[in-house]
């Protein structure tokens, strides 16, 4: 296609980075060492930064650092993820490589911070040093010690994933003290320059005595885990009890059981009649109990069989196993390992074993139970099948979908596998007998079919004896559930406590913990991301840091999050955080939208002091000013109108104000980082000095006050300064003419641009009928017209840009000729057809006249020089001698030979030898003047245009 | 066929008011206002599916056409046309290909005869592939008779009409003057090339196509002389309402003199009558309310396909991102209608709608140039009825002593048939030369009988205090379904220019 559209504005969707999980789990972390191995340089370059640095004087650096550093541009670099200075300095954090730098305090001198970074090993802070553990084993730990008991060492290691490795005491053969600290040397030599290396320093100086001011605590102190009777709610809604045993408690009602329904088209059959007669053994860790307990083993085969006969005639559609797709699988093991999946099952091995077992929803045996319309059906909408919500909406396509499915199809147990059909073959004759079981067995008490009534004839919830019956370890012909210890005692706690209220906390907790909420999220010390599950949390920008990848804490966050707002994240879907690629997945209204008011009135507003303004529309100003480039540069890693900042894609600043409770907004522009542990945000006000004092005469309130009127426009807020956006090309490619209609300067609205294969363009204008300019080398740049509202004019790249003057190229010999630029009153464009290069031969009439302008770029003999050869076709019924040719420029025009004509000293124009032209002077200046002679039919005129 | 026109004055000023004017400078920082907060309940009726577009490619979507039952076609502002095929499909998954570029702002297209006509800023142009390779080669200017200086200059282009016709709606220059021929002016190019004069008075159009009786209208937008946006009849020999334009009667054969200037600051039903040309708006769409620039818009002939609003328009709005209805009625020669919400939370700022073979409404455009709600700088979407009717006021007709109400499903007899539950409030617009207007002359009429028909799917309401030439607006929070259900959208809006005798 004729055009190469090279731009990254025009990206509609930044690529999904898919990575391997386990490359992945080793890059996360620490990439500044990574770097610096390939940074080392090698003794015939030049001297690197940090050689030229230390050839300076610590004293004269962090001088100049203090009067000539900026402080906001350091704090972009700080958070760069090339430096990883938070990977090992994180506010707040104590078990990090390195010390927090806003506690620093004052006491320390300005130089040790350069030397610091220069010179990392001179002076090590005390209890930040390195040491080496030999254990019997023979095996090397290298780290800081963070932690250390009678027992043990609790070691962060300095491998690039800083792990924190436990080494037992009586395990250690030899521990020493390295000389040398785990700060990289040569840190300097990533940065551009030294004004980088003083705005760096500068910002560190400025936050240096931040911490010891701030107070703020994130979160509360509790760390002791849900308890008992949250929990055992949680199982009782879970495993549907109070589907039998009746309460008032509406926190306590079951949630709705699968429907049945199609079940028996979604799944086979078989697989039904096995999970029937043993549901923990088919699927372990299921809610299912095992019913046919009070059966004699011999009946229990026929009733299961009888039960999955009455389900198949439930269905309208028979099972059916589908082939899978290599492709598909792939990208659904992809899929499954980075959108979510993993926070609740396990992330499987190659086989389809379960690398992760323990804590994790078993997923079964789904090549075993699914079809593939099935599986990708479920995927697609779980709810629609399994309204409890648990189970939630991933927010895949349907392809996607079918991905997952396709993987998770495809590892083959038993024979099930490449089996067309499952071996099922209805018979109508059991579905009565199966009806008949399926509600006098009880599963109509949790399953809706066909309108069966709940028989409530269990002892209340209330009143039950809460260690036997299901509870107890031997169920004899109760519903038999397979429990843990722990799940016994936290239900035996919340039906003993079935009748007390839960405080609105409580009930936070409990929807939490029955949606797993917390598999992801933390929220007062419970829950978060684990350890081991951590690697399946993946980003598409790792600028961000952990922020970008791990999805956000939630202690506080009815202060932080409008109510509106959080309610389009849990029942609508919003988002604004592109760069997880695990998905904020939807668990349906029904089960989450509680949780919006819940939130706002536990979580109390922050107080804070914030400041309210005279003139909103002057401090709006200030606030555009602090948010672009020239203040705080908020938009040099924020994302704007959707459209990424180039070092890294923070949270849109359009949608802040939508999101964002002031209060909380105040307080966290103060200390990000005691809000946000994870955040890369560094702060503009540390210890509540604004960095800026120029602006609102540094008043912190105020600045941040200003920040805030600014982001409230949200949408309509203006582009701020120092948006950068990539430069947009239109190009010819190889063989093709790119083209565009619009505004060219010094031509009307009607021009009609076109780059030619090989490095010549021209402009025709189509309201005047003339040549307008050409020039060589790159086309166009479009962006005066495809940006903002279009008012602009397509700019010519390449250069040797010649402009002919106004006024059209062919009219009557007779007449002045018209040097205006509006539309001629004779002249009418017919448009242009192109040929198989995509050059256009542009048409248009004077009068009965007919003409075709073609251009092609012809070669030179001279190299230097590029060629245009102009062909233009007139055709007449009646013989014309009454029109001529004519082309001007602004400049000279000199006859170099009888057909040779030079403008402006740099075009040739040569003239066919059919012609003869001349040059004409009249009141507007000097023309080219080539009369015609048109005989009847078509007549040819050929123009080679050389500069 | 007409005189030179010499502009020198070719200078392009930045004036933000509208592609679609939305707004104009002074008015900059007014807001999106606030949602209708019905995106969750619509999900439930109308599900917005993406339609992806390949990686790297920037489609700003200004038109669309159905080729064939698998194939839709795109005409962009950037002025590509791509050709589309699996944008139909339940699960989209489509592949785009580029049947020509290098176009100006495409702004209406239409497939015949293996031809595309469309209508681009500079042009009406007839384009085909001759030799059969899958990209356009031949592009014909059918009509170019139009002056074209400033690129707030747009031209919105019908798919022809059923004599072929494509009516032309051009803005006016810099949005606010007149400066070269037919600015401001409805033309009609026909299939041979010939340009004739509709009608003048025009400001800012942004979508034009037929009612759903087969009358050509217009989406205008809200600024001098127009109140609010509104859905006008393009009427033969007609005035639109902004005189800036009356310079070019001398150019236009047989549209006889120029129309006496309206006074400004006064009313559309008083100008009506000084003005005999002067066709009043037919359905206003409240400002912010409704739209804040509306844009392309369809009828549905989807047989059912989509739902329970057959035959109706659907109406998209470039700034707030939303999707609404609009249904019209001819009163004592007079056109008007009603407007509902629909459906909001889009993507981006919808330029344009079209219905597909299987009965989903796409609608896509861009959210560069003017503030928008939706966030993406582009999108192309779809509404796909989920089969369940949501409850609704399908249609509002005016009455000689009320209106007459249609529900998409029964209404609970007990709420319906108490006039309570209908609350009436009316409005106009000073008719001005200064941009936009107020609302003004409120009044409160009082529904005084609601009588249900026996299906229950309409009710009759009685209303003393019906002003002509006001908008009426609906407001049926308290109206339920035998069930307790509510509407989803519990408002609407029916001007009413005249009121039918008997």
């Amino acid at each position: 296609m004729g055009v190469e559209l090279r731009s990254s504005s025009l990206i509609t969707e930044r690529p999904r980075v898919f990575r391997n999980v386990l490359i992945v789990a080793t890059t996360l972390t620490g990439m500044c060492w990574q770097t610096l191995l390939t940074a080392q340089p090698d003794a015939q370059t030049p001297d690197t930064l940090t050689v030229k640095l230390k050839r300076e004087l610590a004293t004269a650096l962090a001088k100049d650092a203090r009067e000539k550093g900026n402080p906001v541009q350091g704090a972009i670099l700080f958070s760069q993820k090339k430096f990883n200075c938070v990977g090992c300095h994180a506010h707040r954090a104590t078990n990090l490589l390195g010390p927090d730098l806003t506690r620093v305090g004052t006491e320390v001198p300005d130089t040790h911070l350069v030397e610091s970074i220069l010179l990392p090993s001179k002076v090590i802070k005390k209890g930040y040093e390195t040491v080496s553990i030999l254990d019997v084993d023979g095996r090397v730990f290298k780290g800081r010690i963070v932690d250390e008991s009678p027992t043990q060492y609790l070691l962060r290691d300095t491998s690039p994933e800083q792990r924190l490795v436990v080494v037992p005491r009586d395990s250690v053969e030899e521990l020493k003290m390295d000389a040398k600290s785990s700060m990289p040397e040569g840190l300097a030599d990533q940065l551009e320059s030294r004004q980088e290396f003083l705005d760096l320093l500068k910002y560190l100086m400025d936050i240096a005595v931040s911490g010891t001011s701030g107070t703020e605590v994130a979160g509360s102190d509790d760390k002791s885990g849900l308890d008992d009777r949250v929990q055992g709610i949680a199982l009782l809604q879970q495993f549907h009890c109070t589907n039998c045993h009746a309460t008032d408690a509406p926190a306590l009602a079951a949630k709705p059981a699968p429907d049945l329904s199609s079940v028996a088209s979604r799944g086979d059959p078989s697989f039904i009649t096995k999970f029937i007669l043993d549901p923990h053994g088919t699927k372990p860790g299921t809610n299912m109990p095992h019913l046919l307990g009070r059966l004699a083993p011999a009946d229990r085969q026929k009733v299961a069989v009888a039960i999955t006969h009455y389900l198949a005639s439930l269905s309208t559609e028979e099972f059916q196993r589908d082939a899978l797709e290599v492709d598909a699988t792939k990208r659904g093991q992809q899929l499954f390992h980075s959108v979510g999946c993993v926070a609740c099952h396990s992330p499987l091995r190659k086989d389809g074993s379960e690398a992760l077992p323990a804590g994790s929803v078993s997923l079964g045996n789904p090549g075993e139970k699914y079809s593939l319309v099935g599986l990708t059906g479920f995927l697609e909408n779980p709810h629609a099948v399994r309204p409890a919500g648990r189970m939630p909406n991933l927010k895949l396509d349907h392809w996607e979908a079918r991905d997952i499915a396709s993987y998770l199809l495809s590892f083959s147990v038993g024979d099930n596998l490449g089996r067309d059909d499952s071996d099922f073959e209805f018979d109508s004759s059991l579905v009565a007998a199966g009806r008949m079981h399926f509600r006098g067995l009880g599963c109509s008490q949790c399953h809706d079919l066909e309108g069966a009534q709940r028989i409530i004839s269990a002892t209340p919830l209330i009143s039950l004896r809460s260690a036997e019956g299901c509870l107890s370890e031997s169920v004899a012909e109760l519903p038999e559930y397979v429990l843990s210890a722990g799940q016994r005692l936290a239900m035996q706690a919340a039906i003993k406590q079935s009748g007390d209220q839960l405080t609105n906390s409580q009930q936070i907790s409990v929807t939490l913990q029955t949606l797993r909420c917390y598999a992801c999220h933390e929220r007062d010390g419970i829950g978060g991301v684990s350890g081991e599950r951590d690697p399946y949390f993946l980003t598409t920008n790792e600028n961000l840091g952990p922020q970008g990848r791990i999805p956000p804490p939630l202690t506080g966050v009815g202060a932080k999050l409008k109510s509106k707002w959080m309610r389009q994240v849990l029942v609508s879907g919003r988002a604004i955080r592109p760069y997880v690629e695990t998905r904020m997945p939807q668990y349906g209204a029904d089960h989450v939208s509680h949780l919006v008011d819940l939130f706002q009135q536990v979580d109390d507003l922050p107080q804070v002091v914030m400041h309210e303004f005279d003139d909103p529309k002057e401090i709006r100003k200030i606030g555009t000013e602090l948010v672009g480039s020239g203040g705080l540069n908020c938009i040099a890693c924020h994302t704007f109108q959707q459209k990424p900042a180039l070092t890294m894609p923070g949270v849109d600043l359009t949608e802040m104000a939508e999101r964002l409770h002031k209060e909380w907004f105040f307080r966290y522009m103060r200390s990000p980082q005691a809000i946000s542990p994870n955040t890369v945000m560094p702060s503009f006000w540390p210890g509540g000095k604004a960095i800026r004092k120029e602006i609102l005469e540094g008043n912190t309130v105020q600045q941040i006050g200003a920040v805030w009127e600014y982001l409230r426009d949200g949408r309509q807020a203006r582009v701020p300064r120092g948006l950068q956006r990539e430069p947009m090309e239109l190009l010819a490619s190889d063989g093709h003419a790119a083209m565009l209609r619009r505004s060219y300067q010094g031509i009307g609205k009607r021009g009609i641009g076109v780059g030619y294969p090989g490095g010549v363009n021209l402009a025709f204008d189509a309201e005047q009928m003339r040549l307008g300019m050409i020039w060589k080398g790159k086309f166009a740049d479009p962006a005066g017209v495809w940006r903002s509202q279009g008012h602009g004019t397509v700019r010519p790249l390449g250069g040797s840009l010649i402009r002919f003057e106004a006024g059209p190229e062919l009219d009557s010999s007779q007449s002045p000729w018209i040097v205006d630029d509006g539309r001629p009153p004779k002249h009418r464009f017919t448009g242009y057809f192109l040929d198989d290069m995509d050059r256009p031969t542009f048409t248009y009439e004077l009068g009965d006249v007919g003409v075709e302008d073609f251009y092609s770029g012809a070669k030179s003999e001279n190299p230097e020089l590029s060629q245009l050869k102009r062909q233009l076709v007139f055709q007449t019924e009646r013989p014309r001698n009454d029109l001529a040719f004519r082309l001007r420029t602004k400049g000279t025009i000199q006859k170099e030979s009888d057909h040779q004509f030079r403008l402006e000293n740099a075009l040739l124009i040569e003239v066919d030898p059919d012609h003869l032209a001349r040059i004409v002077t009249d009141s507007a200046g000097s023309h080219l003047y080539i009369p015609l002679d048109l005989k009847s039919g078509k007549s040819q005129l050929t123009l080679k245009y050389t500069w | 066929m007409f005189v030179r026109i010499a502009n020198l004055l070719a200078l392009v000023l930045m004036f933000s008011s509208g592609f679609l004017s939305l707004f104009d400078v002074s008015a900059r920082g007014e807001t999106l206002g606030e949602y209708w907060d019905t995106a969750e309940e619509e999900s439930k009726y109308y599900r917005i599916v993406e339609i992806p577009m390949p990686a790297g490619m920037a489609i700003e979507a200004g038109c669309f056409e159905v080729m064939t039952d698998k194939q839709l076609a795109i005409g962009t502002r950037r002025g590509d046309i791509f050709l589309v095929k699996g944008a139909f499909d339940k699960n989209p998954r489509p592949t785009y290909k580029r049947f020509a570029h290098g176009l100006d702002e495409i702004m209406g297209m239409a497939y015949r005869d293996n031809a595309f006509v469309i209508t681009q800023q500079t042009e009406v142009t007839r384009i085909t592939d001759e030799n059969a390779d899958g990209r356009a080669d031949h592009f014909r200017t059918l009509s170019d008779t139009w002056g074209f200086r400033n690129y707030h200059e747009f031209a919105f282009g019908s798919k022809p009409d059923a004599d072929g016709n494509v009516w032309v709606a051009l803005c006016l220059s810099k949005s606010y003057h007149s400066d070269v021929p037919f600015r401001g002016w409805c033309l009609k190019v026909t299939p041979d090339g010939k340009t004739l004069p509709v009608c003048s008075g025009i400001r800012s159009p942004c979508g034009i196509g037929p009612n759903e009786h087969g009358v050509m209208f217009y989406a205008e937008s809200q600024g001098p002389w127009n109140g609010s946006c509104s859905l006008k009849v393009l009427e033969q020999g007609g005035f639109m309402g902004h005189p800036v334009s009356f310079n070019w009667y001398d150019l236009a054969k047989g549209m006889g003199d120029k129309p006496v200037v309206p006074e400004t600051r006064s009313r559309l039903m008083i100008e009506r009558r000084r003005v005999k040309e002067l066709v009043p708006y037919a359905v206003v769409f409240p400002y912010i309310r409704m739209g804040r620039s509306i844009s392309g818009f369809m009828v549905d002939r989807t047989g059912g396909k989509f739902g329970p609003f057959e035959n109706q328009l659907f109406v998209t709005d470039f700034s707030l991102s939303v999707v609404m209805r609009a249904t019209t009625e001819k009163v004592n020669g007079v056109w008007q209608g009603a407007c509902y919400p629909f459906r909001e939370g889009l993507a981006t700022g919808l330029l344009a709608c079209q219905f597909t073979p299987r009965g989903d409404l796409i609608v896509g455009g861009t959210n560069r140039g003017w503030p928008v709600r939706g966030p993406r700088e582009f999108a192309i979407q779809r509404l796909d009825w989920t089969g369940i009717v949501p409850f609704e006021i399908k249609t509002i007709n005016a009455r000689s002593d009320g209106f007459r109400l249609s529900f998409t499903k029964p209404v609970d007899p007990v709420v319906a048939s108490d006039p309570a539950t209908y609350s009436l409030s009316t409005f106009t617009h000073v008719y001005q030369q200064g941009y936009g207007s107020p609302e003004v002359d409120q009044t409160t009429p009082r529904v005084v009988q609601a009588t249900v028909s026996e299906d229950r799917l309409r009710v009759d309401i009685k209303v003393e205090g019906l002003v002509q030439g006001h908008v009426h607006e609906f407001d049926l929070e308290p109206m339920r379904e035998p069930g307790g259900g509510k509407l989803v959208h519990d408002n609407a809006y029916y001007t009413l220019n005249e009121i039918p005798s008997d």
